[in-house]
């Protein structure tokens, strides 16, 4: 069975949504609140869920990592930004249950340009699935598909990018699963100032993505069969065997459980009740 | 005639038994058919010696 059809809600829907959400008043909160505006470009800056039932996701990931919410907008319209302590670090919004009964995690990467980077996506043999817009308080972004297929929006921050900090319960990996490793590397390279290394020793080709000296993201081949190409977000967590154990007593899949044998335990797949997968890892480095 | 009815059913409960050994068989990655809250959705398997992620 293919997954493109049940696993990932459609390209017409995001268009509609992300639209509806760039025409609406909605002020978003901004990406960044130093006072001198810095670009981090490769950097990923943003998450956002996309989902059919907010109110169940707002209530699995609160038990899951203590987030709480701030409901900007009404009713269908409502997005939700997601607060890891003081601090923003995505948002929800909903998807139509009856016709995308799943949902999925979407990143922002930050681009110097929004409209240049969507034009070499198209080049490339990406989609655009909503074109450049801008949003109030956000800065200018669009979402499109790479040319694997994985989803990823293109972000240039009003306010500038955030300097990534690692922090419990929060972001703390982006991991690209692609059926052409090779072809993704290249094509990410020519999207940002990435330079690749390779981890050796591992039972797969892996490879790391680096800004000058700092870690952004990896890549490896897909792991599952029939499943498209997709990013997939990491949370830091202090023990992933308790999260792990949580999750699936509120509902959640383990797509991989915490094994010795697999990053001695530390690493654990899961995809949330509603469909989304997401990745949490014991990190103390 | 008893001993060609205990044979019958012996055959019939070896096909059973292999028939239910060959439905679970599976292989550690694909997809799978779970139920969540807004009805049936599909679940990735991550194969272990398929997947060498996370951070570094």
């Amino acid at each position: 069975m293919k997954t493109n059809r049940i696993l990932i809600p459609g390209a017409a829907l995001s268009l509609f949504l992300f639209f509806s959400l760039s025409c609406s008043n909605i002020e978003y909160p901004a990406l960044s609140s130093n006072d001198s505006i810095e670009y981090n470009h490769g950097q990923f800056v943003w998450h956002d869920l996309i989902t059919p039932n907010p109110e169940q996701a707002k209530d699995f990931y609160t038990q899951l990592f203590g987030w709480t919410y701030k409901t900007l907008g009404e009713g269908d319209m409502a997005y939700h930004v997601i607060y890891n302590g003081d601090k923003a670090i995505g948002g929800i919004f909903p998807l139509n249950v009856k016709t995308h009964p799943t949902g999925e995690w979407l990143s922002s990467v930050s681009v110097p340009d929004v409209d240049k980077a969507v034009a070499y996506n198209i080049q490339k043999g990406g989609k655009t699935l909503f074109k450049p817009s801008n949003f109030k308080g956000r800065g200018r972004s669009a979402l499109v598909q790479d040319p694997e297929g994985a989803y990823i929006s293109f972000i240039r921050s009003e306010s500038g990018d955030p300097e990534f900090k690692i922090a419990e319960n929060s972001w703390l990996w982006m991991e690209l699963w692609t059926s052409d490793l090779q072809g993704s590397i290249a094509y990410y390279k020519g999207l940002a100032p990435y330079k690749t290394e390779e981890v050796k020793g591992d039972k797969v080709p892996y490879f790391l993505m680096k800004v000058e000296d700092t870690k952004i993201c990896g890549m490896m081949k897909n792991p599952v069969e029939n499943m498209r190409s997709a990013w997939l977000p990491y949370i830091k967590v202090k023990d992933v065997e308790q999260v792990s154990s949580t999750a699936t007593s509120l509902g959640a899949v383990l797509m991989l459980e915490p094994r010795d044998d697999v990053r001695d335990g530390s690493v654990a797949i899961i995809q949330d009740p509603n469909g989304a997968p997401f990745a949490v890892q014991i990190w103390n480095k | 005639m008893k001993i060609k009815k205990f044979l019958s059913v012996l055959v019939i409960l070896f096909f059973l038994y292999m028939m239910n050994a060959c439905g679970s068989a599976h292989t550690n990655v694909g997809l799978s058919m779970n139920f969540g809250p807004n009805g049936p959705y599909v679940s990735p398997h991550v194969g272990v010696n398929f997947y060498g992620g996370g951070r570094y």
